[in-house]
């Protein structure tokens, strides 16, 4: 077990080595599949930094529609959804988005919403202009890890 | 030995029943109300004595908190047993009466679980089941609101109508069975926890 994950982790990061030299690694992305009706939909992945600098998302891109950072806070009873302009992935870390944390907001959709099983491609963009292209699957989930839960200090 | 057993068995019952303690009654929050709902006719707090009532208040123009929390319900739903299932009713008030019509909120809640409800009416007589539920004054930056929540204009977003977000109360208001407000759930209780305190609520 331990040997196929070294080896597909090796793997990896050979592929992206190829493609970039400082990987930013997306895993577990998901979009919630919503109701044909709603304005917006909300995308979530994870983003590891696996380089020894920081990395800073300041977009997410799709043709499918506009898509904001945003951000979760809950504070004295209250809750609210705020737009980030930079997120922040340090050396060596990761960063959820994740159900009542980080997500990004995507609204005005071009081609109706995203339905279960479609796969919606979005760009990253990056501080230093960099880009990444992610194919992620709209999904209808009841079950999900928010937050709240142990899942945002889950070590890697 | 065999009496032995089965006290500690009765005693492990008794603990798991009340891993939560009863919820109060909590004075001077709620209270009966009249709206206009998504099943296309008006509502009323009354129409649901008997049941255990579940209420949030949101907006459909919102990609985490709302559908989060209805996925949370709906997962609820799902571990009841039917007896209990069909004695809580899910209500979803709308803050948002400028976006939200009975039929939206309906598709909406639907998908989630087609048994909740949608509310939403003007805006005044939403205020006015805001302030019943929730008085607190909230400071924000820049001005004190004084109901349960404010609509936050984005700079250069006005007209938009994407462009607005709200902060609005955390909370989904637990009623008993006699309507009076007993506690609160929130996005992230654990649905053990809900299980438990919605069973003791209809056992009243």
């Amino acid at each position: 077990m331990k040997c196929k994950l070294l080896l597909a982790s090796a793997l990896v990061s050979v592929l992206i080595g190829t493609v970039q030299a400082a990987p930013l690694v997306v895993s577990e992305p998901w979009i919630r599949a919503m109701p044909s009706t709603s304005r917006v939909i909300p995308i979530f992945f994870k983003l590891h930094n696996k380089s020894v600098e920081d990395r800073a998302l300041v977009a997410i891109k799709s043709s499918r529609g506009d898509v904001a950072i945003h951000e979760t806070v809950a504070a004295d009873g209250m809750m609210k959804m705020q737009p980030i302009e930079v997120l922040t992935i340090s050396a060596g870390q990761h960063v959820m988005l994740k159900p009542g944390g980080y997500h990004g907001m995507m609204s005005h959709f071009t081609e109706g919403v995203p339905q279960e099983g479609d796969l919606v491609l979005v760009t990253l963009v990056y501080a230093n202009g960099e880009e990444q292209d992610v194919h992620i699957e709209v999904v209808r989930k009841m079950n999900t890890g928010m937050a709240m839960s142990s899942l945002a200090t889950h070590g890697s | 030995m065999r009496i032995r057993s089965w006290v500690a068995v009765i005693a492990g019952l008794l603990l798991s029943a009340n891993l939560w303690a009863a919820m109060p009654i909590l004075k001077g929050v709620g209270g009966d109300f009249s709206l206009q709902s998504s099943l296309g006719r008006q509502v009323n707090l009354t129409d649901f004595r008997g049941k255990v009532v579940l209420m949030f208040f949101g907006y459909t123009n919102c990609a985490d908190i709302c559908p989060t929390t209805m996925a949370h319900m709906s997962q609820l739903m799902d571990r009841l047993q039917p007896a209990d299932r069909s004695r809580v009713q899910v209500l979803f008030v709308s803050i948002d009466s400028d976006n939200d019509t009975a039929t939206h909120l309906n598709q909406y809640l639907a998908y989630f679980d087609p048994s909740f409800i949608g509310l939403v009416d003007s805006q005044d007589k939403i205020d006015a089941v805001a302030a019943k539920y929730h008085a607190e004054y909230v400071k924000l930056a820049d001005s004190t609101v004084t109901t349960v929540y404010k609509k936050l204009t984005l700079a250069g977003e006005a007209t938009d109508q994407q462009g607005y977000l709200f902060s609005h109360t955390a909370k989904i208001y637990v009623m008993d069975i006699s309507g009076r407000v007993r506690g609160y759930f929130y996005m992230g209780t654990p649905h053990a926890e809900m299980q438990s305190q919605i069973e003791q609520l209809l056992q009243e």
